[in-house]
C-alpha cells in the first residue's frame, strides 16, 4: 500500500525554484507520508492515505508549515491552506502530481 | 497618567488622550513619513502607508461608519493579512466605534472557523461588519450558513469612491472610552471580550516604550520592526501595529502564512531592512532553528537586531539556546532575547524589562517547586527545573503573588497566582459582570489591597524578575499536594514505548468526595504490530501492560495513584489549532464518556 516507486527524475530536498520534471503520484504520496509522519509523530506504516488529515491532528499551523515544505521540495507556489482544500494524502498527492505535470507541459 | 510623544524635532507634542490623537498628531507633524510597509508573501514590497495617508483613510472609513452607526456601536473586523485592517481599525477609533477584530473565516475551513466567529458575533452584537471588497463576496455564503451575520450591515473599507475624508466629524472621546474588544481569551462556549480603553492602549504603549529603555534597546525614529504576527491577535495588533505608530518608527508587516511556509523570510526581512526589533511566540524561534539550512544562514546578517521579543506563550530555555546557537554565526546576540509575560486582560504586556546582561533563565530545585516553594538550585544540584525570566515590573504596574485559595499574599519564596494592577489592566469582560468581578475585582484577604486582576497563571518574583510556572486551572491538587499536569503527562508518556509524546492529558475528577487522578493518553496505532489472528486478545493484553506501566511510573515519580488510565486512539486528545493540549475539554469528554478508547477498535 505505501510502497515507494522510483520513476523518472526524483529530486528530494530540492532547493526552491529548481525545476523538477514529472513526478508520479506514488512518489509524491510516499514523500507526503514521510513528511506527515515526521510532523505529527505517527509511524509511517500506520498512516492511512484516505484518512482526513485533520483526524490525525493536523492543525491550521502545521498545515501551513506542511505546505511550505512541499513548496520547498517541488519548487511550486502553493496556497497555505492547500492541505484543507485537498484534505487527504491521496487527494493532495493527486493535486500536486497534476500541478507538476502542468508545469512540465508548459515548458 | 499623561504620556508624551516625540517627533524628529526634539519638541514634545501635546499629550494625547486617545490612540486616535496619536495618529492625528503624527499625521500633522510627519505626514509623508512611511510607517507601514506590507511584504506580499513576506518578500516583495506591496502597499505602504504614510502617517498622512493612514489618517486620510481612517477619516474616510470613519465618515462611512458615521453614516450608519453612533459612537459605542461595535464593528466586526474581518480582514485578510494586509494594511486594510490597520486603516479600518483606526477608522473605528476615529468614529468612536468599538472595533472587534476577528479571525477571518476561510472557505476551505468554514466548519472549523465559523462557530467561534458566531460566538463572538452573538456576544458583541456588532451592527456592522467591515471587510475588503474582495471578501465581501463571501459575506453572502457566511450569512447563509450563520444567520447572525445577516443582522450586520456589511461594509467594504477599501476602494471607497463615494465617501470623502472631509465628511468626518471627530466625536468627543476621552481615555475611558472603549477602543476595542479583544476575544483571544475565553472559549467558543464562553466568549470573553476584554474591554480595552484608549487609556489602556496609551498606557501599555508607554509601558512598552519604557521597557525598551530599561533593556537598553530604546525605540528611536531610526528603529525598524519586522512582524508576521496576525493583526487580530493582541501581540500582533498592540505591539506589531500600534507600537511603531505610537513610538514613531517604521514597521514591515508580512502575512503569518508567509512566515509559516518559509520561516527564512522573517529573518531575511530583518536582515534586508536592518531591523532593530522583532517579535514572535516561542514556537517561531524553534521553527527557524529547525527549517533554515546552513546555506540559507550564510545569507543572513542579524547584527542590526537589538531586540527579539518572545511572548504570547510560555518561553522555553531550550528554544532560546537552540536559536542563539544556530544564528550566532549570522551575528545574532543571545542578549537580544526579551522574554515577556502578558495577557489580553492587561492589554498586552505585564513584564518584559531585562538588562542586556541579566540572566535569561535560572535553575530552581524541582522538588521544592512542586511544593510551591522557590529554592534556587545550587551549582551541583541534580533535580532542577530551569525557568525563563520574564523580566521586571516597571513604573505604576504592580504585581502581587497570591495564594489562590486563601487570597493571602505569598511569602517571597512561595509560588502563587500572579495578580496585576495598573493602567494597562482592562476594564473587564464585555457584558459578563460575574466573570468581570471575579477576574478584575480581586482583593487581598490579609491587607485588603486591591482591586487586582487575577491572571490565572502561577509564578513568583525572584530578585525582582517574574517567573511563570503554569496555569492554575490545570493544576491538580490531590491530598493537599500540588501537581503540574505537564509533569505527570511526561512521566506517563515515557513509561512505555507505545505511548505518543505530547499526546496526553492529566486531570483530576471527584470520586466519592475525593479528587482522583485520571491520565488520558494516545497509543500508537496498531500497537503491537502483530498478525491479524488473535488481535483482540493481543490488544487487551497490550492495554493491560501499558496501563500497568503508566501506573507504576506515576506512582514512582509523583507518589500518586492513578485512578484511571484511559488509552486513546491517535488524535483522541483534544488540542487547539496550534497544538496545545486542552485538558479541560479532555476532562469534560471523559466525564461525558465521549473519549474514544484505543482498544475499542481492536
Amino acid at each position: 500500500m505505501n510502497e515507494r516507486t522510483e520513476q523518472t527524475t526524483l529530486v528530494l530536498d530540492n532547493p526552491a525554484g529548481a525545476q523538477v520534471e514529472t513526478l508520479s503520484v506514488e512518489v509524491i504520496r510516499a514523500w507526503l507520508i514521510d513528511k506527515i509522519s515526521e510532523l505529527l509523530t505517527i509511524p509511517a506504516d500506520q498512516i492511512d492515505t484516505q484518512e482526513q488529515l485533520t483526524n490525525y491532528g493536523l492543525s491550521s499551523m502545521s498545515g501551513v508549515i506542511l505546505s511550505g515544505d512541499v513548496e520547498q521540495w517541488l519548487g511550486l507556489a502553493l496556497e497555505p491552506m492547500v492541505a484543507w482544500e485537498y484534505p487527504t494524502i491521496d487527494a493532495l498527492a493527486q493535486y500536486l502530481a497534476d500541478e507538476v505535470a502542468k508545469r512540465a507541459a508548459a515548458v | 497618567m499623561s504620556t508624551t510623544l516625540t517627533a524628529h524635532a526634539t519638541v514634545t507634542l501635546a499629550a494625547p488622550t486617545t490612540m486616535s490623537d496619536v495618529l492625528r498628531l503624527r499625521a500633522e507633524r510627519q505626514p509623508d513619513e512611511r510607517v507601514f510597509t506590507y511584504l506580499i508573501n513576506g518578500e516583495e514590497e506591496g502597499t505602504w502607508l504614510t502617517y498622512g495617508e493612514l489618517d486620510r483613510q481612517a477619516r474616510m472609513i470613519a465618515a462611512l461608519l458615521q453614516r450608519h452607526t453612533r459612537p459605542g456601536a461595535r464593528a466586526l473586523l474581518l480582514y485578510p493579512p494586509g494594511l486594510e485592517f490597520v486603516a479600518a481599525f483606526f477608522g473605528c477609533l476615529y468614529a468612536g466605534v468599538v472595533a472587534v477584530p476577528a479571525y477571518p473565516p476561510h472557505p476551505a475551513r468554514l466548519q472549523r472557523s465559523l462557530p467561534r466567529l458566531q460566538s463572538i458575533a452573538g456576544d458583541a452584537k456588532p451592527s456592522v461588519a467591515l471587510t475588503t471588497a474582495k471578501f465581501l463576496d463571501s459575506a453572502d455564503d457566511i450569512a447563509r450558513i450563520a444567520p447572525v451575520f445577516q443582522t450586520m450591515r456589511w461594509l467594504q473599507t477599501d476602494e471607497l469612491t463615494d465617501v470623502s475624508a472631509d465628511e468626518w466629524r471627530a466625536p468627543a472621546l476621552d481615555g475611558d472610552d472603549l477602543a476595542f474588544l479583544q476575544y483571544t481569551s475565553g472559549s467558543t462556549a464562553t466568549p470573553k471580550g476584554v474591554m480595552v480603553t484608549h487609556h489602556n492602549l496609551l498606557a501599555n504603549s508607554a509601558y512598552i516604550a519604557q521597557a525598551s529603555r530599561y533593556c537598553e534597546m530604546t525605540f528611536t525614529p531610526e528603529s525598524v520592526l519586522v512582524t508576521w504576527l496576525p493583526t487580530f491577535h493582541d501581540m500582533g495588533l498592540i505591539f506589531g501595529i500600534l507600537q511603531p505608530l505610537y513610538s514613531g518608527f517604521r514597521c514591515y508587516v508580512m502575512p503569518p502564512a508567509a512566515f509559516l511556509q518559509r520561516p527564512l523570510r522573517w529573518l531575511q526581512a530583518i536582515s534586508r531592512y536592518r531591523a532593530t526589533h522583532t517579535v514572535g511566540p516561542n514556537l517561531a524561534f524553534d521553527l527557524c532553528a529547525q527549517k533554515i539550512t546552513a546555506e540559507q544562514r550564510a545569507t543572513l546578517d542579524l547584527t542590526s537586531l537589538t531586540s527579539a521579543i518572545n511572548g504570547a506563550e510560555p518561553v522555553r530555555v531550550e528554544t532560546l539556546e537552540r536559536f542563539a546557537e544556530a544564528f550566532a554565526p549570522c551575528g545574532f546576540r543571545r542578549q537580544a532575547f526579551v522574554p515577556c509575560y502578558g495577557l489580553a486582560e492587561a492589554t498586552l504586556m505585564v513584564t518584559g524589562a531585562r538588562k542586556p546582561d541579566a540572566p535569561l533563565s535560572r535553575e530552581f530545585q524541582a522538588a521544592a517547586l512542586e511544593q510551591h516553594r522557590v529554592v534556587p538550585a545550587g551549582a551541583r544540584a541534580t533535580d532542577t527545573r530551569t525557568l525563563v525570566s520574564c523580566g521586571h515590573v516597571l513604573a505604576d504596574t504592580r504585581v502581587r503573588i497570591v495564594q489562590p485559595d486563601t487570597l493571602r499574599r505569598c511569602a517571597p519564596d512561595e509560588v502563587g497566582e500572579i495578580w496585576v494592577a495598573g493602567p494597562g489592566v482592562a476594564r473587564g469582560y464585555w457584558h459578563r459582570p460575574d466573570e468581570t468581578e471575579h477576574t478584575f475585582q480581586a482583593y487581598l484577604s490579609d491587607t485588603g489591597d486591591g482591586p487586582f486582576m487575577r491572571t490565572g497563571d502561577l509564578g513568583f518574583l525572584y530578585e525582582g524578575a517574574l517567573y511563570v510556572t503554569g496555569r492554575i486551572k490545570d493544576l491538580i491538587i490531590i491530598a493537599g499536594a500540588n501537581h503540574y499536569p505537564q509533569d505527570i503527562e511526561l512521566t506517563a508518556e515515557q513509561s512505555h514505548p507505545a505511548l505518543r509524546a505530547g499526546c496526553g492529558a492529566a486531570f483530576s475528577v471527584e470520586v466519592e468526595g475525593q479528587e482522583r487522578l485520571v491520565v488520558a493518553i494516545e497509543v500508537e496505532r496498531r500497537w503491537p504490530k502483530q498478525a491479524d489472528e488473535g488481535e483482540t486478545a493481543n490488544a487487551r493484553a497490550a492495554a493491560a501492560e501499558i496501563t500497568a506501566a503508566v501506573r507504576r511510573a506515576v506512582a514512582e515519580v509523583h507518589e500518586l495513584q492513578v485512578h484511571q488510565v484511559v488509552l486513546l486512539k491517535v488524535g483522541g486528545i483534544p488540542k487547539t489549532s496550534s497544538g496545545k493540549i486542552q485538558r479541560r475539554a479532555c476532562r469534560a469528554a471523559f466525564l461525558a464518556g465521549s473519549l474514544v478508547a484505543w482498544d475499542d477498535r481492536a
